[in-house]
Protein backbone atom coordinates (compact mmCIF):
# COMPACT_ATOMS: atom_id res chain seq x y z
CA UNK A 1 0.00 0.00 0.00
CA UNK A 2 1.28 3.29 -1.01
CA UNK A 3 1.37 6.43 0.82
CA UNK A 4 -1.50 8.01 -1.20
CA UNK A 5 -3.75 4.79 -0.75
CA UNK A 6 -3.22 5.20 2.90
CA UNK A 7 -4.09 8.80 2.78
CA UNK A 8 -7.68 7.70 1.13
CA UNK A 9 -8.21 5.07 3.31
CA UNK A 10 -7.81 7.34 5.88
CA UNK A 11 -9.94 9.59 4.39
CA UNK A 12 -13.12 7.52 3.52
CA UNK A 13 -12.35 6.79 7.83
CA UNK A 14 -12.63 10.26 9.01
CA UNK A 15 -16.01 11.11 6.58
CA UNK A 16 -17.49 8.61 7.89
CA UNK A 17 -16.59 9.34 11.64
CA UNK A 18 -17.81 12.95 10.95
CA UNK A 19 -20.95 11.80 8.83
CA UNK A 20 -22.27 9.69 11.63
CA UNK A 21 -21.43 12.21 14.89
CA UNK A 22 -23.25 14.50 12.29
CA UNK A 23 -25.84 12.13 11.56
CA UNK A 24 -26.57 11.63 14.93
CA UNK A 25 -28.90 14.93 14.52
CA UNK A 26 -30.20 14.58 11.32
CA UNK A 27 -28.99 14.10 7.96
CA UNK A 28 -29.87 18.23 6.77
CA UNK A 29 -26.82 18.67 9.57
CA UNK A 30 -24.30 16.85 7.30
CA UNK A 31 -25.88 18.70 4.33
CA UNK A 32 -25.45 21.83 5.96
CA UNK A 33 -21.73 21.24 6.97
CA UNK A 34 -20.64 20.48 3.72
CA UNK A 35 -22.14 23.28 2.03
CA UNK A 36 -20.50 25.69 4.35
CA UNK A 37 -17.16 24.35 3.66
CA UNK A 38 -17.23 24.11 -0.20
CA UNK A 39 -18.96 27.77 0.65
CA UNK A 40 -16.53 29.63 2.72
CA UNK A 41 -13.16 27.26 2.05
CA UNK A 42 -13.76 25.67 -1.50
CA UNK A 43 -13.00 22.03 -0.03
CA UNK A 44 -14.88 19.19 0.46
CA UNK A 45 -15.64 17.13 4.45
CA UNK A 46 -12.95 14.43 3.59
CA UNK A 47 -10.12 16.98 3.09
CA UNK A 48 -10.97 18.52 6.14
CA UNK A 49 -8.22 15.80 7.50
CA UNK A 50 -5.47 17.69 6.16
CA UNK A 51 -7.39 21.27 6.99
CA UNK A 52 -8.95 20.87 10.50
CA UNK A 53 -9.50 24.72 10.79
CA UNK A 54 -11.76 24.55 8.50
CA UNK A 55 -14.04 21.87 9.95
CA UNK A 56 -13.51 23.51 13.41
CA UNK A 57 -14.50 26.91 12.07
CA UNK A 58 -17.89 25.70 10.02
CA UNK A 59 -18.61 23.70 13.62
CA UNK A 60 -17.89 26.26 16.02
CA UNK A 61 -20.27 28.95 13.15
CA UNK A 62 -23.12 26.63 13.32
CA UNK A 63 -23.67 25.18 16.73
CA UNK A 64 -21.79 27.79 18.74
CA UNK A 65 -20.05 26.61 21.94
CA UNK A 66 -21.95 23.12 21.91
CA UNK A 67 -19.48 22.37 18.81
CA UNK A 68 -17.20 20.20 21.62
CA UNK A 69 -19.75 17.66 21.78
CA UNK A 70 -19.41 17.35 18.07
CA UNK A 71 -16.21 17.33 18.22
CA UNK A 72 -16.09 14.42 21.16
CA UNK A 73 -18.16 12.59 19.05
CA UNK A 74 -15.84 12.59 16.19
CA UNK A 75 -12.86 12.02 18.01
CA UNK A 76 -15.06 8.82 19.61
CA UNK A 77 -15.89 7.45 16.30
CA UNK A 78 -12.45 7.56 15.33
CA UNK A 79 -11.58 5.68 17.96
CA UNK A 80 -8.19 3.90 18.29
CA UNK A 81 -7.24 5.40 14.60
CA UNK A 82 -6.98 8.66 16.75
CA UNK A 83 -3.07 8.15 17.85
CA UNK A 84 -2.11 7.34 14.10
CA UNK A 85 -0.43 10.50 12.36
CA UNK A 86 -2.92 12.29 10.15
CA UNK A 87 -5.60 11.52 12.56
CA UNK A 88 -3.63 12.40 15.47
CA UNK A 89 -2.51 15.58 14.18
CA UNK A 90 -6.46 16.52 12.73
CA UNK A 91 -7.54 15.64 16.46
CA UNK A 92 -5.23 17.95 18.21
CA UNK A 93 -6.24 20.71 15.85
CA UNK A 94 -9.46 20.07 16.41
CA UNK A 95 -9.33 20.14 20.31
CA UNK A 96 -7.31 22.84 20.82
CA UNK B 1 -24.71 40.10 -0.15
CA UNK B 2 -28.18 38.29 -1.37
CA UNK B 3 -27.91 36.80 2.04
CA UNK B 4 -27.39 40.16 3.93
CA UNK B 5 -30.62 41.44 1.91
CA UNK B 6 -32.56 38.64 3.26
CA UNK B 7 -31.50 39.04 6.52
CA UNK B 8 -32.75 42.91 6.28
CA UNK B 9 -36.00 41.71 4.58
CA UNK B 10 -36.91 39.38 7.12
CA UNK B 11 -35.72 41.47 10.09
CA UNK B 12 -38.42 44.28 8.48
CA UNK B 13 -41.37 41.52 8.16
CA UNK B 14 -40.35 40.41 12.14
CA UNK B 15 -40.98 44.06 13.32
CA UNK B 16 -43.84 44.44 10.89
CA UNK B 17 -45.42 41.22 12.11
CA UNK B 18 -44.84 42.41 15.90
CA UNK B 19 -46.12 45.95 15.43
CA UNK B 20 -49.13 45.60 13.10
CA UNK B 21 -50.65 42.81 15.62
CA UNK B 22 -49.90 45.03 18.43
CA UNK B 23 -51.58 48.30 16.44
CA UNK B 24 -54.45 45.87 15.80
CA UNK B 25 -55.41 44.58 19.01
CA UNK B 26 -55.25 48.02 21.10
CA UNK B 27 -57.00 49.40 17.88
CA UNK B 28 -59.78 47.18 18.11
CA UNK B 29 -59.88 47.17 21.72
CA UNK B 30 -60.79 51.15 21.26
CA UNK B 31 -63.30 50.05 18.67
CA UNK B 32 -65.78 47.70 20.91
CA UNK B 33 -64.57 44.75 23.28
CA UNK B 34 -66.46 42.08 20.83
CA UNK B 35 -64.73 43.93 17.85
CA UNK B 36 -61.44 43.46 20.06
CA UNK B 37 -62.42 39.44 20.85
CA UNK B 38 -62.91 38.74 17.23
CA UNK B 39 -59.66 40.29 15.86
CA UNK B 40 -57.69 38.55 19.02
CA UNK B 41 -59.37 35.34 18.30
CA UNK B 42 -58.66 35.67 14.57
CA UNK B 43 -55.30 36.82 15.19
CA UNK B 44 -54.56 33.78 17.55
CA UNK B 45 -55.61 31.33 15.12
CA UNK B 46 -53.57 32.97 11.84
CA UNK B 47 -50.45 33.03 13.87
CA UNK B 48 -50.59 29.84 15.34
CA UNK B 49 -51.82 28.25 12.34
CA UNK B 50 -48.47 29.84 10.51
CA UNK B 51 -46.21 28.78 13.23
CA UNK B 52 -47.87 24.93 12.91
CA UNK B 53 -46.73 25.81 9.12
CA UNK B 54 -43.27 25.98 9.62
CA UNK B 55 -42.59 23.24 11.85
CA UNK B 56 -44.18 20.93 9.45
CA UNK B 57 -41.66 22.19 6.91
CA UNK B 58 -38.98 21.61 9.14
CA UNK B 59 -40.45 17.90 10.50
CA UNK B 60 -40.54 17.39 6.78
CA UNK B 61 -36.62 18.38 5.60
CA UNK B 62 -35.48 16.39 8.74
CA UNK B 63 -37.74 13.32 8.25
CA UNK B 64 -37.48 11.82 11.33
CA UNK B 65 -33.66 11.54 10.49
CA UNK B 66 -31.70 11.72 13.61
CA UNK B 67 -32.65 13.45 17.61
CA UNK B 68 -33.44 16.38 15.96
CA UNK B 69 -36.09 15.14 13.52
CA UNK B 70 -37.86 13.28 16.07
CA UNK B 71 -37.67 16.92 18.00
CA UNK B 72 -38.98 18.59 15.40
CA UNK B 73 -41.87 16.11 14.58
CA UNK B 74 -42.22 16.77 18.52
CA UNK B 75 -42.34 20.40 17.91
CA UNK B 76 -44.70 19.77 15.07
CA UNK B 77 -47.00 18.15 17.73
CA UNK B 78 -46.69 21.12 19.99
CA UNK B 79 -47.33 23.51 17.22
CA UNK B 80 -50.06 21.54 16.35
CA UNK B 81 -52.21 21.45 19.58
CA UNK B 82 -51.54 25.37 20.06
CA UNK B 83 -53.58 25.55 16.71
CA UNK B 84 -56.23 22.97 17.82
CA UNK B 85 -56.29 24.86 21.28
CA UNK B 86 -56.74 28.58 19.42
CA UNK B 87 -59.22 26.98 17.25
CA UNK B 88 -61.49 25.14 20.06
CA UNK B 89 -60.91 28.74 21.80
CA UNK B 90 -62.24 30.67 18.96
CA UNK B 91 -65.03 28.53 18.55
CA UNK B 92 -66.04 28.69 22.03
CA UNK B 93 -66.45 32.52 22.22
CA UNK B 94 -67.03 33.67 18.92
CA UNK B 95 -69.31 30.86 17.51
CA UNK B 96 -70.88 28.92 19.69
CA UNK B 97 -70.42 31.37 23.16
CA UNK B 98 -69.67 28.33 25.22
CA UNK B 99 -66.99 28.93 28.14
CA UNK B 100 -66.86 25.97 30.45
CA UNK B 101 -64.01 25.75 33.52
CA UNK B 102 -61.45 24.62 32.37
CA UNK B 103 -61.91 25.01 28.80
CA UNK B 104 -61.30 22.17 26.14
CA UNK B 105 -58.23 24.37 25.06
CA UNK B 106 -56.47 24.33 28.59
CA UNK B 107 -55.85 20.92 27.92
CA UNK B 108 -54.35 21.15 24.45
CA UNK B 109 -52.31 24.06 25.69
CA UNK B 110 -50.95 22.02 28.57
CA UNK B 111 -50.06 18.49 26.45
CA UNK B 112 -48.57 20.92 23.57
CA UNK B 113 -46.06 22.59 26.56
CA UNK B 114 -45.09 18.78 27.71
CA UNK B 115 -44.28 18.24 24.07
CA UNK B 116 -42.67 20.76 23.88
CA UNK B 117 -40.45 19.99 26.99
CA UNK B 118 -39.32 16.81 25.08
CA UNK B 119 -38.79 18.62 21.88
CA UNK B 120 -36.04 20.21 24.20
CA UNK B 121 -34.75 17.53 25.34
CA UNK B 122 -34.20 15.24 21.85
CA UNK B 123 -32.74 18.60 20.48
CA UNK B 124 -30.33 19.38 23.36
CA UNK B 125 -29.86 15.36 23.58
CA UNK B 126 -26.52 15.06 20.91
CA UNK B 127 -24.80 17.85 23.16
CA UNK B 128 -25.36 16.69 26.30
CA UNK B 129 -21.15 16.66 26.47
CA UNK B 130 -21.27 20.56 26.28
CA UNK B 131 -23.55 20.75 28.42
CA UNK B 132 -21.59 21.46 31.99
CA UNK B 133 -22.86 21.45 35.47
CA UNK B 134 -22.24 25.53 35.05
CA UNK B 135 -24.93 25.80 32.35
CA UNK B 136 -27.21 23.46 34.23
CA UNK B 137 -27.14 26.19 36.80
CA UNK B 138 -27.56 29.00 35.15
CA UNK B 139 -30.71 27.77 33.20
CA UNK B 140 -31.94 26.21 37.14
CA UNK B 141 -31.51 30.19 38.10
CA UNK B 142 -33.19 31.69 35.54
CA UNK B 143 -36.35 29.03 35.94
CA UNK B 144 -35.83 29.50 39.63
CA UNK B 145 -36.35 33.45 38.94
CA UNK B 146 -39.48 32.77 37.47
CA UNK B 147 -40.81 29.92 39.26
CA UNK B 148 -40.69 31.02 42.88
CA UNK B 149 -42.75 34.36 42.72
CA UNK B 150 -44.84 32.54 40.85
CA UNK B 151 -45.47 29.95 43.38
CA UNK B 152 -45.15 32.60 46.12
CA UNK B 153 -47.90 35.11 44.47
CA UNK B 154 -50.41 32.10 43.85
CA UNK B 155 -50.38 31.15 47.25
CA UNK B 156 -50.62 34.20 49.08
CA UNK B 157 -53.29 35.83 46.62
CA UNK B 158 -55.58 33.14 47.26
CA UNK B 159 -55.51 32.06 50.52
CA UNK B 160 -59.28 31.12 50.37
CA UNK B 161 -59.30 29.60 47.47
CA UNK B 162 -59.54 25.82 47.06
CA UNK B 163 -56.54 23.53 45.90
CA UNK B 164 -57.72 22.60 42.41
CA UNK B 165 -58.14 26.52 42.14
CA UNK B 166 -54.44 27.60 43.28
CA UNK B 167 -53.15 25.28 40.81
CA UNK B 168 -55.24 25.64 38.04
CA UNK B 169 -54.30 29.04 38.39
CA UNK B 170 -50.44 28.72 38.39
CA UNK B 171 -50.73 26.21 36.17
CA UNK B 172 -49.39 28.07 33.07
CA UNK B 173 -46.98 29.77 34.27
CA UNK B 174 -45.42 26.84 36.02
CA UNK B 175 -45.50 25.01 32.67
CA UNK B 176 -43.83 28.42 31.51
CA UNK B 177 -41.18 27.88 34.08
CA UNK B 178 -40.60 24.37 33.37
CA UNK B 179 -40.15 25.02 29.51
CA UNK B 180 -37.44 27.74 30.17
CA UNK B 181 -35.22 25.95 31.79
CA UNK B 182 -34.05 23.79 28.55
CA UNK B 183 -34.56 27.18 26.70
CA UNK B 184 -31.99 28.62 28.85
CA UNK B 185 -29.68 25.94 28.02
CA UNK B 186 -30.41 26.38 24.55
CA UNK B 187 -29.04 29.86 24.26
CA UNK B 188 -26.42 29.35 26.45
CA UNK B 189 -25.03 26.33 24.41
CA UNK B 190 -25.51 27.52 20.95
CA UNK B 191 -24.11 31.16 21.49
CA UNK B 192 -22.04 32.51 18.49
CA UNK B 193 -23.86 29.41 16.53
CA UNK B 194 -26.26 29.82 13.75
CA UNK B 195 -28.73 27.20 15.67
CA UNK B 196 -28.48 29.70 18.51
CA UNK B 197 -30.85 31.99 17.13
CA UNK B 198 -33.48 29.88 17.39
CA UNK B 199 -33.33 29.34 21.04
CA UNK B 200 -32.71 32.98 21.79
CA UNK B 201 -36.37 33.69 19.80
CA UNK B 202 -37.67 30.67 21.74
CA UNK B 203 -36.52 32.15 25.29
CA UNK B 204 -37.96 35.26 24.80
CA UNK B 205 -41.39 33.92 23.96
CA UNK B 206 -41.71 31.52 26.84
CA UNK B 207 -40.41 34.61 28.39
CA UNK B 208 -43.36 36.32 26.70
CA UNK B 209 -45.60 33.90 27.92
CA UNK B 210 -44.51 33.81 31.80
CA UNK B 211 -45.38 37.35 31.54
CA UNK B 212 -48.67 37.30 29.84
CA UNK B 213 -49.90 33.93 31.74
CA UNK B 214 -48.73 35.79 35.35
CA UNK B 215 -50.55 38.67 33.96
CA UNK B 216 -53.91 36.93 33.69
CA UNK B 217 -53.55 35.17 36.56
CA UNK B 218 -53.56 38.75 38.81
CA UNK B 219 -56.09 40.03 36.66
CA UNK B 220 -58.42 36.78 37.56
CA UNK B 221 -57.76 37.72 41.13
CA UNK B 222 -58.69 40.99 40.47
CA UNK B 223 -61.66 40.23 38.38
CA UNK B 224 -60.48 42.77 35.66
CA UNK B 225 -59.56 39.90 33.17
CA UNK B 226 -61.27 39.56 29.68
CA UNK B 227 -60.14 37.51 26.94
CA UNK B 228 -59.54 40.43 24.14
CA UNK B 229 -57.31 42.14 27.02
CA UNK B 230 -54.08 44.21 25.23
CA UNK B 231 -52.40 41.42 27.31
CA UNK B 232 -52.66 38.86 24.59
CA UNK B 233 -50.04 40.94 22.66
CA UNK B 234 -47.43 39.19 24.29
CA UNK B 235 -49.02 35.90 23.29
CA UNK B 236 -49.00 37.30 19.61
CA UNK B 237 -45.57 38.15 19.85
CA UNK B 238 -44.60 34.91 21.36
CA UNK B 239 -46.15 33.21 18.46
CA UNK B 240 -44.37 35.08 16.26
CA UNK B 241 -40.83 34.67 18.21
CA UNK B 242 -41.71 30.91 17.69
CA UNK B 243 -42.46 30.89 14.20
CA UNK B 244 -39.23 33.57 13.34
CA UNK B 245 -36.99 30.60 15.31
CA UNK B 246 -38.49 27.92 13.57
CA UNK B 247 -38.15 29.82 10.27
CA UNK B 248 -34.41 30.56 10.94
CA UNK B 249 -33.80 26.79 10.66
CA UNK B 250 -35.70 26.00 7.76
CA UNK B 251 -34.04 28.66 6.03
CA UNK B 252 -30.05 27.40 7.75
CA UNK B 253 -30.95 23.49 6.73
CA UNK B 254 -32.29 24.26 3.47
CA UNK B 255 -31.13 21.43 1.26
CA UNK B 256 -28.92 23.27 -1.00
CA UNK B 257 -28.45 23.34 -4.30
CA UNK B 258 -25.54 22.94 -6.06
CA UNK B 259 -24.00 21.41 -9.09
CA UNK B 260 -22.09 18.27 -7.62
CA UNK B 261 -18.16 17.99 -7.94
CA UNK B 262 -16.63 14.76 -9.91
CA UNK B 263 -13.08 15.52 -8.18
CA UNK B 264 -12.71 17.69 -4.79
CA UNK B 265 -9.32 18.73 -5.98
CA UNK B 266 -11.67 20.47 -8.99
CA UNK B 267 -12.82 22.57 -5.93
CA UNK B 268 -9.38 24.31 -4.85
Amino acid sequence: MNDKEIMNDNKKLFTAAVEDALNDMGGPTLDIVNTSLIQKYKCALADCLENPDYLKNVLREIFGYADIAVIAKIKKNLGEFSQERPVGEFLKVLTK
Amino acid sequence: MQAENENVRRNKLFVFGLLSVGFAVLISNIISKDVADVTTDFLMVFLSGGLFVLSIIIAVQFRLGGGHGKAYLLFAGFASLWFAAEITWLNSEIISRLLPFPEQGDWFYLIGYSLLFVFSIYYLKPFRLAISNKLLAYAALASLMFFIPTIYSTYSLNRDASIFEILWGAVYPIADTMILFPAVLGVLLFIKGKVGLFWSFTCIAIILNIIADSGFFFLDIDKSSYSSNPINILYMWSYILFAFGIYSHVKLFKKPKMKSFGKTDDLK
